[in-house]
């Protein structure tokens, strides 16, 4: 039966006992927000860092929440996936693996978290007492249930056993232990999917970016405004937005073509270019003017496919 | 098996309870389909405990800009209020009595619904945050099968009925009023006369009246037991209150006999939600009845109303067989035993454990941070407590939990079973024990982060508690997120409200110092307000005013006459120097608020919902107003009829500045700016006019600000101090008739 929420855990390593100190946390997963780092709605960060062997740092989604753990002073990265419709439980359970996996990753690219995980053991914990309760016949439908999964993601094997005894009022938990250590990487492949940096957003560019969805807004919603595109003239020709054309290296020379109190938005390929414009701009008392990060690529992907993509 | 929650506990809820959330789970379904209006689902669920939270009106600053978080399109829950954005359950802990059974439901509920987290309120009550609303129904139902409702624990009605923690045990109480409470909480539960309030009633129980424990100075209602000529009865007080504008509750009756108690507070609910303010949400609670009709007519009122009201005979049934509110002690009482006792476990003892009036038993105190533990330590504190207490454990309004009817000579291995858990942290009632609000983590009107804050504080003090004076680890701390006070500023000895100030077009996080506020007699007194501190910098405000206090103190002086004998004058000067705020470029940490990393801004502060209500911008801004008439009140009784009369002029200013803000935003703060704009939209029109005094609240501002005073004298401060209030009065008056007419028809 499907449970009302279920929970993965990887645990640090090497040693998951080892004090860490979660505070940085908080920066780390406000980044993630603001990045759109992870899949999914992101929605805020909660600190539980007070808390003994609690919740540490927690990222709380829509649908899935991610916290630095710290349960019975082991700490790892605790997902949660809190609303899965009607999908079967073991695409839920593959769905929240690459999910936990993506976010390991970024965790492990971040400087300032300063983490690293280890893939081969993982808790997954049932939570829901009615559906999925912590009894030795629980055990063996869980295990009917996901050992399938596991077993195609670790090739050498695996060893499924339950863990957090046989409390009944704790959630049914079972521990996965892989007999070879595959990495990351590997793993996210075999789940199949997207992978995390095609799926997050581009790193803020500048102080004054706007996603392509704010500006599409802004175009549905009638606005006034001016869209610039600081690009070369083959590159317009080739795809384009029907912004007014500055070439970035004549954009000094032509400043004066556009209004300072003009409400106005650049782009270029990537959004590298156009940050500088933007810059330049902003320098020259153009209060109102914005990036649009990820420049006309992550238009492209993410509102018009038919444009050309080069 | 049972594939639902409703099946599987079909016979073990209360009826009536079961029947309310089958009708609440049907208004759920019935607003998803749009077939019900949204403020009346709004009323509905919050009646239900189901609260909004922060950004769930879609909008969050992630530290660049405010976005829009793209849930789905749903039917609101609420006006401006998302299907899908996750919200707070407020439980009810009636006197805070809580079983092992009832925490161990709470604790699977925390993980089920919630974030494994279960939150004390500083009314007893226990909060889960970021729960869906469509797990609601079920989250209840498991709650009603151990005896627990959610039942009003929001809304315009009876809060929780809080009582003191001691009730029962404590040396000098008249009797235990935990079976009282009870009752009255069983009695006024979804009764018909506490349906029709203009805002919330929160009562409270108290056993003795010099101790700080029920705080019933504070509340709309308070009952301090008390025996006399062998009958049992309760001083009985009305209309405290915290919020913007503190007011001391009035005593309504020296003595009330138990037989009477019930009846006579159902002749108070009458009274307020008959006379009550209903429109202007700032001015509904009955503390503003009691204040406008003074004490006396209250009285008369209450007593010709009791008068009417119909027998019930649910009035004394109870008396009968008392409401059992504790078990029985599953150990004999034993002294401790003086060898050998565990490593940290004197001081722990020494701050954490007191005496009861049962010989040979203690009460001990489990210190939560924050108010927080999580379902782990709730299922461990079960089996703690059955293993030396058995139900005997209470929340308390200082956000920990209480085991009593510990045997002495079980206080070494309890503290062991729970240090093993991560629950014996010492300092409980200490500096170290800080009471806090949710502030901005999920409250929606919060301003800066007071848990943030707090949990700094903690960590902090913490460190260095060892090396501290007693005269500093004895005082209190207790920080609200905005001036709602929910965490209860006013009563600390160091006290604290987020607020926020702009520099150079960047907002810096803020609190306002309020300073010797009286914990004890039920909150006797409240604390003045000494200037407002950037939220980096209180840390080592909070240094500067202990230890400045521990070395002028004299004798056994107390905080609270220390800052009196100091003056308000030569405390502020204590905090000045950490009142500058640097530069962004020169330490842009002073605009990244505590447990965060954005920089910080009030942008995305939402509307408040607590119980329905709706902020406006005036109700934001004429705050200012309030609290300078509050500091002119205080300036009048230090002596200082200048400065009150200059404030009391201010306050003016700054309400009438709300209510042209209101119309024409941009107006300065120009005093000349804002006395023409205000005379040409509100005077000369009318629009400010009362119904029977006409001109005459206007004609203040006016005639002040005309023709200011060339020598002020006491006389002349107090009749401006007056005035400032009465004008104050006429712009809420004012705002709220404005606003009615422009609201659509209900």
């Amino acid at each position: 039966m499907t449970p009302q929420r279920i929970a993965v855990k990887f645990f640090v390593s090497p040693d998951p006992g080892a004090a860490v100190d979660v505070e940085p946390f908080i920066g780390v997963f406000h980044r993630f927000i603001q990045q759109g780092a992870l899949e999914g709605l992101l929605l805020d960060v909660a600190d539980y860092a007070h808390v003994p062997e609690g919740p540490g740092v927690l990222l709380v989604g829509h649908d899935v929440d991610y916290a630095i753990d710290q349960t019975a002073g082991r700490t790892g990265l605790l997902t949660t996936r809190k609303r899965f419709g009607d999908l079967p439980l073991s695409e839920v359970v593959r769905d929240l693996l690459r999910k936990s996996l993506i976010a390991i990753q970024a965790i492990e690219q971040d400087e300032k978290a300063n983490l690293r995980f280890a893939t081969d053991v993982v808790t997954i914990q049932y939570l829901d007492r009615l559906a999925t309760p912590n009894t030795a016949d629980g055990f063996e439908a869980a295990r009917r249930d996901i050992a399938p999964v596991f077993e195609k993601l670790f090739d050498g094997g695996c060893e499924l056993s339950r863990a957090h005894g046989d409390d009944p009022r704790k959630p049914l938990s079972v521990s996965v232990t892989a007999k070879e250590v595959v990495a990351a990487d590997a793993l996210l492949q075999k789940l199949g999917g997207p992978a995390a940096r095609t799926v997050a957003r581009a790193p803020v560019q500048t102080d004054w970016d706007i996603e392509v969805d704010d500006l599409k807004a802004l175009r549905d919603g009638g606005s006034d405004f001016v869209l610039v595109d600081v690009r070369e003239t083959g590159e317009y020709e080739t795809c384009n937005l029907g912004g007014q054309l500055i070439p970035l290296s004549s954009l000094p020379a032509r400043i004066g073509e556009l209004d300072s109190g003009a409400h106005v938005v650049v782009h270029c390929r990537t959004g590298a270019r156009s940050s500088r414009a933007v810059k330049l701009l902003r320098e020259a008392g153009f209060e109102n003017a914005w990036n649009l990060r990820g420049g006309i690529l992550a238009w492209i992907d993410r509102i018009d496919p038919t444009l050309t993509r080069y | 098996m049972s594939t639902s929650w409703k099946q599987e506990l079909a016979g073990r809820m209360d009826a009536a309870w079961a029947d309310e959330i089958d009708l609440f789970e049907g208004q759920i379904g019935l607003r998803r389909q749009g077939k019900l209006e949204d403020r009346i689902f709004a009323e509905t669920r919050l009646r239900r405990g189901v609260y909004g939270q922060r950004y769930d009106n879609g909008k969050r600053a992630d530290g660049i800009a405010v976005r829009a978080l793209p849930y789905e399109a749903k039917p609101t829950k609420g006006p401006d209020t998302l299907w899908d954005a996750p919200g707070m359950q407020r439980i009810k802990i009636p006197y805070g009595g809580v079983s092992s059974e009832q925490l161990e439901v709470l604790a699977a509920l925390s993980e089920e619904y919630s974030d494994s987290i279960l939150h004390i309120t500083t009314r007893q009550d226990v909060q889960l945050h970021f729960v869906h609303i469509e797990d609601t129904p079920d989250l209840m139902r498991r709650l009603a099968a151990v005896g627990i409702t959610t039942r009003e624990a929001c809304g315009n009605s009876v809060r929780n009925v809080t009582a003191c923690p001691l009730a029962g045990v404590c040396k000098t109480e008249a009797f235990d009023v935990s079976p009282y409470a009870s009752a009255l909480m069983h009695f006024l539960l979804g009764h018909p006369d506490v349906q029709d309030f203009g805002r919330k009633f929160k009562p409270a129980f108290s056993g003795c009246e010099h101790e700080a424990c029920g705080l019933v100075q504070m509340h709309d209602a308070g009952f301090v037991s008390r025996v006399v000529d062998g009958v049992r009865g309760f001083k009985v007080v009305v209309g405290g209150g915290l919020g913007t504008v503190p007011h001391q509750a009035e005593v309504l009756s020296e003595f009330t006999p138990v037989e009477e108690f019930l009846p006579q507070i159902q002749a108070v609910a009458r009274v307020f939600a008959r006379l009550g303010e209903k429109r202007n949400r700032g001015r509904a609670r009955i503390k503003f009845l009691v204040a406008k009709l003074g004490i006396e007519e209250f009285r008369r009122l209450v007593a010709e109303e009791r008068k009417t009201i119909p027998y019930d005979s649910r009035w004394t049934d109870f008396l009968d067989d008392l409401p059992r509110t504790g078990g029985e002690a599953p150990r004999p009482a034993q002294a401790l035993d003086a060898g050998n006792l565990p490593e940290g476990f004197p001081a722990w003892c020494a701050s954490n454990v007191m005496a009861q009036r049962q010989e040979g038993y203690a009460v001990a105190t489990v210190n939560l941070p924050l108010g927080d533990l999580t379902a782990d330590q709730a299922r461990a504190l079960a089996d703690i407590a059955r293993r030396f207490v058995g139900e005997n454990l209470r929340t308390t309004v200082e956000q920990n939990i209480v085991l009593r009817f510990v045997s002495e000579s079980d206080l070494p291995a309890l503290y062991q079973a729970l240090r093993r858990v991560g629950l014996a942290a010492p300092g409980a009632g200490t500096i170290v024990d800080i009471t806090t609000c949710p502030g901005t983590d999920t409250c929606k009107l919060g301003i800066a982060s007071s848990r943030g804050l707090a949990a700094q504080l903690r960590k902090r003090l913490g460190e260095k508690s060892a090396a501290l004076p007693e005269a500093i680890t004895g005082l209190k701390i207790k920080i609200s997120g905005c001036f709602n006070s929910c965490g209860q500023h006013h009563l600390a000895d160091i006290g604290f409200y987020g607020n926020s100030r702009k520099i150079d077009k960047r907002t810096a996080p803020h609190f306002q110092v309020i300073l010797g506020g009286q914990w004890t007699h039920n909150a006797g007194s409240y604390g003045l307000a000494m200037g407002s501190v950037p939220s980096k910098a209180i840390p080592e405000a909070v240094d500067a005013l202990t230890e400045a206090y521990a070395q002028g103190r004299e004798k056994s002086e107390s905080f609270q006459d220390w800052t009196r004998r100091m003056g308000k004058r030569n405390v502020r000067e204590i905090i000045k120097p950490f009142m500058a705020v640097p530069r962004y470029d020169e330490d842009p940490s002073f605009y990244v608020d505590w447990s965060d990393a954005r920089d910080f801004t009030v942008g995305d502060l939402g509307v408040g919902e607590c119980a329905g209500e709706v902020v406006s911008l005036f109700g934001i801004e004429v705050v200012k107003a309030e609290s300078q008439a509050f500091d002119a009140q205080v300036a009048l009784e230090e002596g200082e009829p200048d400065a009150a009369e200059d404030l009391a002029y201010r306050a003016m200013l700054s309400a009438a500045r709300a209510l042209v803000r209101t119309e024409f935003i941009d107006v300065t703060e120009e005093p000349a700016d804002i006395v023409k704009e205000f005379k040409a939209r509100f005077f000369d029109t009318e629009r400010f006019f009362d119904k029977y005094a006409g001109g005459k609240f206007g004609q203040y501002l006016l005639a002040r600000h005309t023709e200011p005073p060339a020598r002020v004298d006491g006389g002349e401060a107090s009749r401006r101090v007056e005035e400032s209030l009465l004008f104050i009065e006429a712009a809420h008056s004012c705002e709220a008739r404005i606003s009615a007419a422009v609201a659509p028809a209900a």
